[in-house]
């Protein structure tokens, strides 16, 4: 089976600085691999190649069989709205629409009718108990609340692959426990595999594999069992 | 995904637009006003035009309309055996006389009415709209009230202008006499609104004073005559007093006099379009700016380049949509409340007295609505190009707003506009509308906001420099520091101040220097202490030699000049220029004419004359030429031996010299001045029209006065003013002419208020996390208030420099090339220092205002603030 995500001798420099040297890395369909670092290590750089929104200098970047940097503006483009979701720490909800057309937004970009988008995506909400907070602002949602619906809206469209970006980075340590569980079962659910950048030890913990990005290249931590998320007490 | 919903991204597209205008009414709402605001004049003041234009011809065709062609005079009149000629020897020909003048009321100062004298049979058959009818009260038949001496027939709308009605006496003022005549009918065939009335020929002949002369003469031919022999037959005999030409003619005519004015009030009009079309483009820049983290979102969530780029130029159609629908709506009324107000006159004089009914042309009014669209459509341009150079992975970080803002700031754009204006420059005017100099205005405003980011990183980057050696006040190096780290941002805000700033200014300076120019010229032309003229209509002076030595022996008269003026038809299709026949100092013009340039010393066997400007752009009269065309002189040539009769006679007439140019803003079409002394020796009659009286000083003035009106008492209708007087009365006539400019001046400076205003008030919203960061830092809310407006005040400043700079050049279009292209004459540079201070005063209060109110209601409770993710 094509793996979720393939890089290959990937080299990336802004002007001088050198941020991946020869960066490979193998991610297979419905795995969950936790990409830690220090701050400034590259991690949302390599993630920006993954979806497409950066081109390397040298190396290939495959995702889910897609050669990305042969892939023009609009390709790249259809894969991250066919095939990717996005968890961000900062959440990044647009502003003036409500919960519900927030999470409707994927559905709606890969064509999906407006009646039929806003019904999905209420279902969705309400699975995670947002239900009565539907048409409700961002500002009037509180941090874990906007939470739960930025990450409804990066798993609503069903994506093969989640990019998931610091997303427990702004939240508690018992919300960011919940949206970690709610991550792992709905990707499990999905069969989505899932680049989880981190530096919370709590947040790798439901990874099935551990590498990080250490002067410019990837190295693979010691294999450790992902921690049952739902049983995970400690942060 | 299974479904695929044919409008799911419009969908989307039309929540993110519903959404923000919701959040932001009063952003859109400008941006769909400034539209508005600039279709509704343009389209009322093309309307008011197309309207009164069209029912002036209208009136032309309907009274000359079945007349094939026409013989006109060359001057005022023309001998009437060349009537008796014509008809004699032509076949196939019926030939209709016509005596066409104006005469002014008795009792009704400033009033006149348009008298045609008619052959009632021959223009039955020729042009049959202008026979009358006998009211019901006047005997028929032979004796029909259509012969009597004493009857005149008014138009339906003469009688009402005049509160008239049949069995009335009106007195017309003849050349200082006063003659009474009974209203015995209507025209039935005049077309509505036109006012004039009719009488029979011999009554304006013998009771009206054109005894012996005819203004013109109708014809119409039978099948099968050959027009062009008999044209080209007649052409040579008829001059040099008349010449041959159309009905069409005389339309077009019509069209040629006003035809700068209009094109100029338009344009001007345009202005208002142009500022609004900015205030957009920066509205929506802007608003592009403040989403950016939102698109880059959406980006990132995989849409299109395409689909962001058609959300913003969607906000564009709609904003130039609902613009374009007020404005049509706006502009229809506002054309219909000027024709009902000031009929088909905007101020030029050219329809005065024109009562026309609005006109909307389906076709026109749709233009403007589609230009309304565009305008939206190309204010989003740049906005929506930007977009493609936005990194989206990189804006949802903090910062990256500046990179959001579009900017034609490639080296070198803003160059290139100004040297395309500078080549459009040299081109000639087509049709005497100088397009080429508008489309270089035009180049030169996009240049001007194309240079103003690299402009204002220069002017941040000293500022910056500045403050970092001194000991720079915090509040104050915070506002330079955003000038110089976000000239892009800085820039959109004010794009659309320079633009109002530009327009605005060189309006100004165009209109002061102009009626600087005017003021001057009235002191050269009225050196006079008063000036009398009476009101004549007749084909001679009405001032005559014996009026003339009454006048020049009254006590406390020191000296009496004596001015004739005669019309010349020079161009059928042209309006006639005025012969002007008055007092030279051959050794000096220039002390009693406005030289322009040089004046040449007339060769030997030549009349010396000074033409006006246009005389030299229209038609040649260059200075230094030879003209070899006859003066038209008046009706006592019909005895003068000198005068030109024929061909032979005009072979040894002199040729006339042009010794000199002269600036005259009263006469557009053109004139001439000529020595009473070469015009008599040419055979012109020594009548005149107006007088010039300088008082003696030793006679007290009051008592000038009354010796001065007394002797003229008899005299039926003459009027005399003071020099100050006529001054003042030309000032105000001019002031008139440019109500609507000076309107428009007002609406550019208010648009440019009100986007100002709305410009700050959106930047305040759009930093409120900046400004809650600052009061986590410790700055208090006054402060911040403080910065903020310190920045307005830089950014106002800078374009309020900016844009008077490129106003003033501008201005220099508009007076060096624009005026003499348009109306030929040219002006002197005026600066209106004053009325610049204080529009840039205002701009500056309000801009400052508006920052500060929006920075204080934008400054809010920080934690919550920086605490929402927006």
């Amino acid at each position: 089976m094509i793996p979720a995500v393939e890089l290959a001798g990937v080299r990336k420099a802004f002007g001088t600085q050198l941020v991946l040297h020869n960066v490979s890395l193998r991610v297979g369909r419905g795995e969950r691999v936790a990409l830690l670092g220090e701050s400034g290590s590259g991690k949302s750089t390599l993630l920006n190649l993954l979806a497409g929104l950066e081109s390397p200098d040298a190396g290939t970047v495959r995702v889910l069989g897609h050669e990305m940097s042969a892939l023009d503006a609009d390709g790249r483009a259809r894969v991250r709205r066919e095939h990717i979701g996005f968890v961000f720490q900062a959440f990044h909800l647009l502003a003036h629409l409500s919960a519900v057309q927030n999470v409707a937004v994927p559905l709606l970009l890969a064509g999906e009718r407006a009646d039929i988008a806003q019904q999905r995506a209420a279902q969705r909400l309400a699975s995670v108990g947002l239900g009565e907070r539907l048409h409700a602002l961002p500002r009037e949602l509180s941090g874990g609340e906007q939470q739960r619906v930025a990450l409804v809206r990066a798993l609503v469209h069903e994506p093969e692959l989640v990019l998931a970006d610091e997303p427990t980075g702004n939240l508690d340590p018992s919300s960011a426990q919940r949206a970690l569980e709610e991550i792992a079962s709905t990707v499990d659910r999905c069969g989505a595999a899932l680049v989880l950048v981190t530096h919370s030890e709590q947040a790798a913990r439901i990874a099935q594999r551990r590498v990080r990005l250490l002067r410019h290249t990837l190295e693979e931590e010691p294999a450790a069992a992902p921690a049952a998320v739902a049983r995970s007490t400690q942060p | 995904m299974n479904a695929r919903g044919a409008g799911a991204p419009a969908a989307l597209l039309r929540w993110m637009l519903l959404a923000q205008w919701h959040a932001q009414p009063g952003r859109a709402a400008i941006a769909v006003l400034a539209i508005a605001i600039g279709v509704a004049l343009a389209l009322a003041i093309t309307l008011v035009n197309r309207s009164a234009l069209g029912e002036f011809a209208s009136a032309i065709a309907q009274a000359e309309g079945q007349a094939q062609a026409q013989i006109r005079a060359t001057g005022d009149s023309f001998d009437e055996m060349l009537y008796a000629r014509f008809a004699g020897e032509s076949r196939g020909v019926v030939a209709s006389p016509v005596i066409d003048a104006r005469f002014a009321l008795a009792e009704r100062p400033g009033t006149s009415l348009r008298v045609i004298g008619i052959d009632v049979f021959r223009a039955a058959q020729v042009t049959p709209n202008l026979v009358p009818s006998a009211g019901r009260g006047e005997a028929g038949g032979a004796g029909s009230a259509l012969f009597d001496d004493d009857a005149i027939f008014l138009s339906n709308a003469a009688l009402a202008s005049l509160a008239l009605a049949e069995g009335d006496r009106i007195e017309l003022l003849v050349a200082g006499r006063r003659v009474a005549l009974r209203i015995a009918g209507t025209v039935p065939g005049a077309a509505a609104g036109q006012s004039l009335a009719v009488v029979d020929i011999g009554t304006m002949q013998w009771r009206l004073g054109w005894l012996g002369r005819l203004t013109r003469i109708d014809l119409r031919f039978d099948p099968g005559v050959d027009v062009t022999r008999l044209q080209a037959r007649w052409s040579e005999a008829i001059a040099p007093q008349a010449y041959w030409t159309t009905p069409d003619a005389g339309v077009e005519r019509a069209s040629t006099i006003s035809r700068a004015y209009r094109v100029n009030l338009n344009v001007l009009a345009l202005v208002a379009w142009f500022t609004g079309a900015f205030i957009v483009h920066s509205t929506l820049a802007l608003a592009v700016a403040r989403q950016h983290r939102e698109l880059a979102l959406l980006a990132v969530l995989g849409a299109r380049d395409r689909w962001l780029a058609r959300h913003v130029l969607a906000q564009g159609l709609a904003v130039g949509t609902l613009g374009a629908i007020l404005g049509v709506a706006g502009g229809i009324a506002l054309a219909a409340v000027l024709l009902a107000r000031s009929g088909g006159d905007l101020g030029g004089g050219y329809f005065a007295g024109a009562r026309p009914s609005l006109a909307v042309d389906p076709l026109v009014t749709l233009a403007f609505a589609l230009a309304g669209i565009g305008t939206g459509l190309a204010g989003s341009f740049a906005p929506a190009r930007a977009l493609r150079r936005l990194p989206a992975a990189r804006s949802l970080r903090a910062g990256g707003i500046e990179e959001a803002v579009p900017a034609v700031d490639r080296r070198g754009a803003a160059l290139a506009c100004f040297a395309f204006g500078g080549l459009l420059l040299a081109l000639p005017p087509a049709g005497e509308i100088p397009w080429s100099a508008y489309a270089a205005i035009a180049a030169w405003l996009v240049g001007a906001i194309a240079a103003l980011p690299r402009i204002v990183g220069v002017v941040g980057a000293l500022g910056a420099r500045i403050v970092a050696d001194a000991r720079a006040i915090p509040l104050g190096w915070l506002a330079v520091q955003r000038l110089h780290g976000a000239p892009r941002s800085a820039s959109a805000a004010m794009s659309a101040v320079v633009a109002s700033v530009a327009l605005a200014a060189a309006m100004a300076i165009m209109v002061t220097s102009f009626r600087d120019s005017v003021a001057n010229w009235l002191d050269t032309v009225l050196p006079a202490d008063a000036y009398g003229r009476v009101a004549g209509g007749v084909a001679a002076g009405p001032i005559d030699r014996a009026l003339q030595r009454r006048i020049a022996s009254t006590p406390g008269v020191q000296q009496a000049e004596f001015l004739r003026t005669v019309e010349w038809n020079l161009d059928a299709r042209r309006p006639p220029v005025t012969v002007l026949v008055r007092p030279i100092d051959a050794r000096d013009p220039s002390r009693r004419l406005p030289i322009v340039g040089e004046w040449r010393t007339p060769p030997p066997g030549t009349i010396a004359i000074y033409v006006s400007e246009a005389m030299v752009d229209v038609y040649g009269f260059a200075p230094g030429s030879r003209i070899e065309r006859a003066l038209p002189i008046g009706p006592a040539s019909t005895t003068s031996a000198t005068a030109p009769h024929d061909a032979a006679d005009r072979a040894r007439t002199p040729p006339l010299f042009v010794a000199g140019v002269w600036r005259d803003y009263a006469r557009q079409q053109g004139s001439v001045v000529v020595d009473p002394a070469d015009w008599r020796a040419l055979g012109g009659d020594d009548t005149a029209n107006d007088v010039a009286v300088w008082f003696d000083d030793a006679v007290p003035r009051d008592q000038a006065w009354r010796a001065l009106r007394a002797a003229v008492d008899a005299v039926a209708g003459f009027e005399w003013r003071s020099s100050a007087e006529l001054r003042e009365r030309s000032l105000r006539i001019f002031d008139r002419s440019f109500a609507v400019t000076y309107a428009l001046e007002a609406i550019a400076i208010a648009v440019a208020l009100f986007g100002v205003a709305s410009t700050w008030a959106g930047e305040g919203l759009a930093r409120r996390r900046e400004f809650a960061t600052l009061q986590h830092l410790g700055l208090a809310r006054r402060q911040i208030a403080a910065s903020f407006a310190i920045e307005a005040l830089l950014q106002i400043a800078l374009a309020i420099a900016w844009g008077t700079i490129v106003g003033l050049a501008i201005a220099l279009v508009l007076i060096r090339r624009v005026n003499p292209q348009s109306f030929h004459w040219t002006m002197q540079l005026s600066w209106p220092g004053s009325l610049l201070a204080a529009s840039a005063l205002a701009l500056l209060a309000l801009g400052t205002l508006a920052a500060v109110l929006a920075a204080l209601h934008a400054v809010g409770d920080p934690v919550r603030t920086l605490a929402e993710d927006t």
